[in-house]
């Protein structure tokens, strides 16, 4: 197993490296730039000129790369070309926020997912079925940042059971676990349905096989044969696609954070490309995809703690 | 059934929760405090910024040399008096005894040291051009101050308004804190989420104040801000869009106040380049095409109005008398486009949602009205930044945006990029004659002359068409009713020193 992830983690170092060329130059490539943002209404070409100078943007964008990887190596992301903040500490006291809404979107989407998905694998084709399918794909249909605001005007304005605005109130745990409960909501509304899809189709699957008919031929109970034969198995495809929901919940829960007014990175990351802040946004996007690769790592050895053969593919 | 049970018992305590937390602080001394909710994060506490997110704190946290009332005449900040020369080239100022937030007293070496600051081109100061008459400050003694300058400058006193005076050894924090003496210090930041100002015990005027806190929370979706506000998690939106403002304007324990005060002008502008826009009767024919009360009407309702002329009405440089000029008449128009001898033709207009807030709408107005006089309307909508991008580059042929400082003494944006006249004007427009006028609005400090001056400086730029003024969009605010004294300067920053909240 040791020697799965050393292989998975030296793997991701090319990965890093090619998304870090990609968000740079893709940083640059959006129109506008800080120093004109920066100038004011009426500015001249020299005050813009020497602003980007100022900011280090004269530079040729290969030697700005090179500066910025060789610092971010050392774990330097530099300082906010707006604000003046270093990087390190504007993520660093958003990230937190941004783990805790991620985590409790994905517990929520996992308990909706795995209910829905259960109840529908055990009994398909019932009217139960057809109903939380229906409820499924409607879910799945809608943008996350709607769900948000319906849940804001219904659960916070209506009815006055939390705040509107979540970042003013994390003072204390419970005003943590309140605000936490609408937002965390959007993002499993919207991604519970990829798991209960996931989980109903391997459950279909599952009490097809061979061994699920011979524990019936035996007379086993349905509630041990369900239990021991048919979920365990029908887990593999819901560990894979938990992968693939914590990617979903790092975009989704940047547009979470702005309606919910979440203080973290998601929030930061829509601020800073609006004031074309470079180094802030290249720092959130690679954290991000670091983020992605391991939660992709994790998923991937707890599958292959699941399925040996999955962890004796690359030893072979 | 296991997992429909912890979803249940988890649902419960999650309700449970929510309706067993505290909904306030009561347990805090109950002293006047003011939230705010703006839809972007500041980008730093740096004065010489005037981004909109940065409106929330200047005057709070900065004071200037002197303020405008409101029929615009200077009164005293932290200069309490000051005498101009014989030559009107040179005005002294006294200043008073007052202490920045460090602590330390605020001298006449500040005075200095904010200029040199404010003009140094890497940081960028909005102020940078608009300081362009002042030629140098010199200190006459720790509480005196002189600035010099190379012609009248009509429009001193209202640029000094937005002119902060910093704290030379607090200027490396910005990120973090203030280097003001204001009214309001800060005592919390968090990147992102907002920022709080506490009131300055030490302030000149600290018993006149009666707000002990303010808090600025950034909500960046309008929905969310209108509902954070009817639950009262804010008291005031220093951003409120018509539907939200037609919201509050009618319900009990809210209100929308909308000052006059620096109303924001609409314009399409013209680049007079290219053919066949070079064409003044063209431009004329344009700008009898479009039909300004229906914008003003349909794109913002209930908080604008049809503009003919650079000044709205209320700002003393509006002259009535130029205000027929402008109406919507299409068989005028066409008249003058048959005089050009054009044919039918297209025209791009670069309009941007975002950066030029109900530019798409307005043009789509435009754009059916244009085709009735035989001119395609090609609108064309850009990201923010490359919208600002392709106007400081005059990279267009038309161009709807707008410009927040009507307010202002006219020498504010005379000469400018806006309005030029030369090789700045982004319009291209220039004229012998245009300059001439410009030129008087500027040279002498004579009220009645310099009202007469831009009286003909309107006219002209009516009659030339490259820049037209479609409708002045007034600023609004919903708040609580229980919030009282908001006011707005000239320039259109919010100043939170006499509020009051019960």
């Amino acid at each position: 197993m040791v020697a799965f992830v050393i292989r998975r983690l030296l793997q991701s170092v090319p990965v890093i490296l090619l998304a870090s060329v990609a968000i740079f130059i893709t940083a640059r490539l959006m129109p506008g730039d800080p120093a004109q943002l920066l100038a004011g209404p009426d500015p001249s070409p020299e005050t813009i000129a020497a602003i980007r100078a100022s900011l280090g943007l004269d530079q040729n964008i290969a030697v700005q790369y090179i500066r910025w990887l060789g610092a971010v190596i050392q774990g330097d992301f530099g300082r906010s070309l707006i604000s003046g903040l270093p990087v390190s500490e504007i993520i660093g006291g958003s990230i937190g926020p941004s783990l805790l809404l991620a985590a409790a979107g994905l517990v929520l989407t996992l308990v909706f997912g795995i209910s829905m998905g259960l109840a529908c694998g055990l009994r398909p084709g019932s009217r139960l079925d057809r109903t939380l399918s229906f409820i499924a794909s409607l879910w799945l249909a809608i943008p996350v940042f709607w769900i948000g605001v319906v849940l804001i005007l219904v659960f916070a304005v209506g009815l006055g059971w939390f705040p509107v605005v979540a970042g003013s109130r994390l003072s204390t745990p419970s005003h943590v676990v309140v605000a936490l409960v609408l937002p965390a909501l959007s993002l499993a509304i919207v991604q519970c349905p990829i798991v209960a899809r996931f989980l109903r189709s391997s459950i279909v699957e599952t009490r097809e096989l061979e061994h699920v008919r011979t524990a019936h031929a035996k007379g086993l109970p349905s509630r041990l044969i369900t239990r021991n034969y048919v979920l365990r198995n029908s887990l593999a495809p819901v560990i894979t696609s938990t992968g693939i929901l914590v990617g979903n919940l790092i975009g989704g829960v940047a547009l979470v954070e702005v309606v919910f007014s979440w203080p973290g990175v998601g929030s930061i990351l829509v601020n800073s490309l609006g004031n074309r802040d470079y180094s802030v946004v290249q720092a959130v996007l690679l954290v991000a995809v670091a983020g992605f690769l391991i939660s992709n790592l994790i998923a991937d050895v707890l599958h292959a703690g699941l399925d040996p053969r999955i962890r004796n593919q690359g030893s072979r | 059934m296991r997992v429909w049970a912890i979803s249940v018992t988890l649902a419960a305590a999650l309700l449970f929760v929510g309706c067993a937390a505290d909904s306030g602080d009561g347990g805090e001394e109950d002293k006047p405090r003011l939230a705010i909710a703006q839809d972007a994060d500041i980008q730093a506490f740096d004065p010489t910024q005037f981004a909109p997110s940065n409106h929330s704190f200047l005057y709070q946290l900065y004071d200037t040399l002197i303020m405008l009332d409101a029929e615009g005449a200077p009164v005293p900040r932290l200069a309490t008096e000051w005498t101009r020369s014989d030559d009107n080239l040179a005005v002294t100022f006294h200043l008073r005894e007052a202490n920045f937030h460090s602590g330390r007293p605020v001298t006449a070496h500040d005075v200095l040291f904010s200029y040199e600051y404010y003009t140094t081109p890497e940081v960028g100061a909005n102020l940078l051009e608009r300081l362009t008459p002042v030629t140098s400050v010199e200190v006459v003694d720790d509480d005196t101050v002189t600035l010099s300058l190379s012609e009248p400058t009509p429009g001193l006193f209202d640029l000094l308004s937005t002119f902060f005076i910093l704290d030379k050894e607090a200027i490396d924090s910005l990120s973090t804190t203030d280097a003001g003496s204001g009214p309001f210090m800060v005592s919390d930041r968090t990147p992102g989420v907002g920022f709080t100002m506490q009131k300055y015990a030490d302030h000149w005027a600290a018993n006149e104040i009666s707000l002990e806190e303010v808090r600025v929370q950034v909500v960046p979706d309008s929905t969310a801000a209108g509902g954070a506000l009817s639950t009262g998690e804010v008291d005031l939106l220093l951003q409120t869009d018509p539907l939200t403002a037609a919201e509050f304007a009618d319900s009990d324990g809210f209100k929308v106040e909308r000052p006059n005060a620096a109303p924001f002008t609409s314009y399409l502008m013209i680049n007079v380049a290219d053919a066949p826009l070079d064409s003044k009767l063209v431009r004329q024919a344009l700008a009898h095409a479009i039909d300004r009360e229906r914008i003003a009407e349909i794109v913002y309702p209930g908080t604008a109005e049809a503009a003919c002329e650079p000044w709205a009405p209320g700002h003393w440089a509006f002259d009535e008398s130029l205000a027929d000029r402008c109406e919507f008449d299409l068989d005028k128009a066409s008249e003058l486009l048959d005089e050009a001898g054009v044919g039918d033709f297209t025209v791009t207009v670069n309009t941007s949602e975002d950066y030029s807030p109900g530019s798409v709408a307005a043009a789509q107005i435009m754009k059916e009205d244009f085709a009735k006089i035989g001119v395609n309307l090609d609108i064309q909508t850009f990201e923010p930044a490359k919208a600002r991008e392709l106007l400081l580059a005059s990279d267009f042929q038309l161009l709807f945006h707008y410009y927040s400082e009507g307010g202002l003494d006219p020498q504010g944006m005379i000469p400018s990029g806006l309005w030029g006249p030369g090789e700045s004007s982004r319009s291209n427009f220039t004229d012998p004659e245009y300059e001439a006028i410009a030129d008087r609005v500027n040279s002498t400090l004579d009220q009645a002359e310099r009202k007469q001056a831009l009286s003909e400086f309107s006219a002209k730029v009516i009659d030339e068409a490259f820049l037209i003024p479609t409708v002045y969009t007034f600023r609004q605010y919903a708040m609580a009713a229980d919030v009282e004294g908001l006011a707005i300067s000239t320039a259109g920053f919010p100043i939170l020193e006499r509020v009051t909240v019960r």
